[in-house]
């Protein structure tokens, strides 16, 4: 209590000395106040001069901090304006500090924990009645208790009066679900959280903070498909499930179509004429048209066939299918022979 | 090309002969630029409004009044200086000391096809007004709302170049305009041509009207009947959002581009003669869309590269739905 050290302590803390207030709890002096006694055999200074050592040396820790800028007050133009917003600071702490001192006593405190106290107990209270209803779903655990003795008079206990009684089987199967809903719950949430971290993630690493970014809801489960996706490929593995949305079950005509396509788009890159991912079918027909000029027609024919079939919602007939497959043939035959006699018919 | 091999319905054939209608009555006076008139065209056919930019003296104007007049529609301009006010547009309410009431005066927008020309030129609050008509096909003044009559398109003009004492569109403004079109200087014959035309008199004096409104009416509810493949809904998804998280852009496309998009697709499918729409559809119209829809970063415009650029690198970078295309990764690389 005699050192200046533990006065200031005190002073910062809860007990400011001042005459009147009557609250002398001194808890954090209390507390420092023998340690610092042993060590520092100062001598004794009052709670006013220790303040003004205090604010004194907070002054010039803050002048020294902003010295090295160009605005501190110790050197820049605004040093009326720190001063006064300094003075202006202390001031307001201590009329706050002297307020709540005033204001605060040790009455009123424990009304306020005890207030806290009561809000504490219900809620544990709660806590307790639904936990208890909860644990009504599980069988209690099995007595492992001696046999009853045969001189010990038995005892006929009263039947208890059970709302609700769930057998053993009944009990496990509700167990396992309440275990597999709370497992599913915990799964959700991380996957959502996972989900948004991703997202942030993406924005992060593609420099979009500030810009408009659209949500992505499944965006973490795409991602992750495709990482599968490709830890699979690079093991050689064949991917198990089946990309991408389930396609509704095409008409056999369409899909013939759409078969025959297919097979000239890789006859055609396996000859070097491969189809960029950007170019649209009567796109490819130019390229197609540019490099193999004798197939014209059944190039011609072939694409539009197929772009029919393929995004519109009209079949083609028997008779169109039979000159898809025929010019497919055509193309074909056109491939084998040698270049020089290559010649284009028109079969129309 | 495409024609060739299409056998579709009736109503969509009407709508591919009303084009073929339009398309050579304003060629009579427009020469050449058969995709702008078509563009203008299909902008009518979704209700949507078109802005033409270029340099002056290549016909935006002319064109303007030759489709306004191919089509019938009352017709109304506005000239757009740094004077202009909202009322001027929309009309404001007077009192007549006759009947010692206040009757409303309707402004030029109150029309069927609205030329705003030089819309850059007046001023923010002015083009603002601008903004319920384009989008809700209203307009409020004096807290009393007044319906535009059907079909309403406005078709602003813009230069380019000369900007001191303009006022760029905002973003919002811009959005609102279906397609931003391009009239392009014409060739050697084509400017002939012009020469030839314009010889005796203005050929766009006594341009007949080939269409009626009703038939106009009846053409936009037909273009949304054609048909547009899942895929296809999803490539036009894949081109707006690539806009998003492109890195030399800095704020992509709105929602309401991918609609635009998408019934544009359909108005051009049945001008084609289609009762679908293919992935060719979607590409052409790609850059008229989107183009003016997205703010580029400022370090790409200090390069010298354009709004169409980055669309023709968007369009050759997300793949087409067909056979062989695999459907794109999620990630946003």
């Amino acid at each position: 209590m005699g050192n200046p050290p533990s006065r200031c302590l005190e002073g910062s803390g809860w007990n400011c000395h001042l005459p009147g207030l009557g609250f002398q709890r001194r808890r954090f002096g209390c507390l420092v106040e023998p340690r610092l006694a042993r060590r520092s055999p100062l001598p004794a200074l009052d709670p006013g001069t220790a303040a003004l050592i205090f604010f004194s040396l907070a002054l010039l820790g803050m002048s020294v901090s902003h010295a090295r800028e160009q605005n501190s007050w110790l050197s820049g133009p605004y040093k009326g304006l720190w001063f006064g917003f300094l003075l202006f600071s202390i001031a307001l702490i201590l009329t706050l500090g002297l307020l709540i001192s005033v204001a605060v006593n040790p009455s009123l405190l424990d009304f306020i924990l005890s207030l806290l106290a009561k809000a504490g107990q219900f809620i544990l209270e709660m806590i307790q009645i639904f936990f208890s209803f909860l644990n009504s779903f599980f069988s209690p655990p099995k007595p492992a208790g001696l046999p009853p003795s045969l001189r010990m008079p038995q005892i006929s206990r009263p039947p208890e009066e059970i709302f609700w009684v769930f057998s053993d089987s009944v009990r496990e199967v509700i167990r396992f679900i309440w275990g597999m809903g709370c497992l599913t719950l915990i799964l959700v949430a991380l996957w959502r959280i996972a989900g948004q971290v991703f997202n942030w993630l993406r924005r992060k690493l593609s420099g979009l903070e500030g810009a408009e970014v659209e949500p992505l809801p499944g965006a973490f489960r795409e991602d992750f498909w495709h990482l599968l996706r490709k830890i699979f490929l690079a093991l050689r593995i064949k991917w198990p499930f089946r990309g991408g949305r389930k396609s509704p079950p095409l008409l056999s005509e369409i899909e013939s179509v759409r078969r025959i396509y297919r097979q000239l788009l890789k006859w055609a890159a396996a000859k070097g004429c491969g189809r960029h991912i950007s170019q649209t079918p009567l796109e490819y027909l130019q390229t197609l048209l540019q490099w193999l000029p004798e197939g014209r027609w059944d190039f011609t024919f072939i694409t539009h066939q197929y772009v029919r079939a393929r995004y519109s919602l009209l079949v083609p007939t028997e008779k169109e299918l039979e000159q898809v497959g025929r010019s497919w043939q055509q193309l074909k035959q056109i491939r084998s022979k040698p270049a020089a006699k290559r010649t284009f018919k028109n079969r129309r | 090309m495409d024609q060739a091999f299409d056998a579709t319905a009736p109503e969509v054939w009407r709508v591919k002969e009303a084009a073929e209608r339009i398309l050579n009555n304003v060629n009579q006076v427009i020469v050449g630029k058969v995709e702008t008139i078509q563009l203008v065209l299909i902008a009518l056919l979704c209700e949507g409004h078109v802005l033409i930019e270029d340099v002056p003296g290549v016909g935006k104007t002319l064109l303007a009044k030759a489709m306004a007049k191919s089509m019938g529609c009352r017709f109304k301009r506005i000239q757009c200086t740094p004077d202009l006010l909202p009322s001027d547009v929309t009309g404001i309410h007077y009192f007549n000391q006759k009947t010692f009431a206040f009757e409303f005066r309707p402004g030029p927008i109150i029309a069927q096809i609205v030329l705003v020309d030089e819309i850059n030129r007046a001023m923010p609050r002015t083009q603002s007004s601008l903004l319920e008509c384009m989008q809700e096909q209203q307009i409020t003044v004096d807290l009393e709302t007044v319906l535009l009559p059907r079909p309403f398109m406005i078709l602003a003009t813009q230069n380019p170049i000369e900007l001191e004492g303009t006022f760029p569109l905002p973003e919002a403004q811009l959005d609102r305009f279906l397609l931003r079109v391009r009239m392009g200087y014409p060739d050697e014959g084509e400017e002939e041509a012009i020469l030839t035309r314009f010889h005796q008199s203005n050929p766009s004096d006594d341009l007949p009207s080939v269409l009626e409104v009703s038939e106009i009416l009846e053409l936009q509810k037909n273009c949304r009947q054609v048909y547009v493949e899942d895929s296809l809904h999803r490539y036009i998804t894949a081109l707006t959002r690539a806009t998003r998280t492109h890195d030399k852009i800095k704020l992509g496309t709105s929602p309401r581009a991918s609609l635009g998009l998408f019934i544009a697709s359909q108005a051009r499918a049945a001008i084609h003669g289609r009762n679908y729409v293919i992935p060719d559809d979607v590409k052409s119209l790609a850059i008229p869309i989107l183009a003016h829809r997205f703010i580029a970063k400022t370090e790409t415009r200090m390069k010298g590269q354009s709004q169409e650029d980055i669309i023709k690198e968007i369009l050759s970078a997300v793949p087409v739905p067909m056979e062989g295309t695999r459907r794109p990764a999620p990630s946003s690389s």
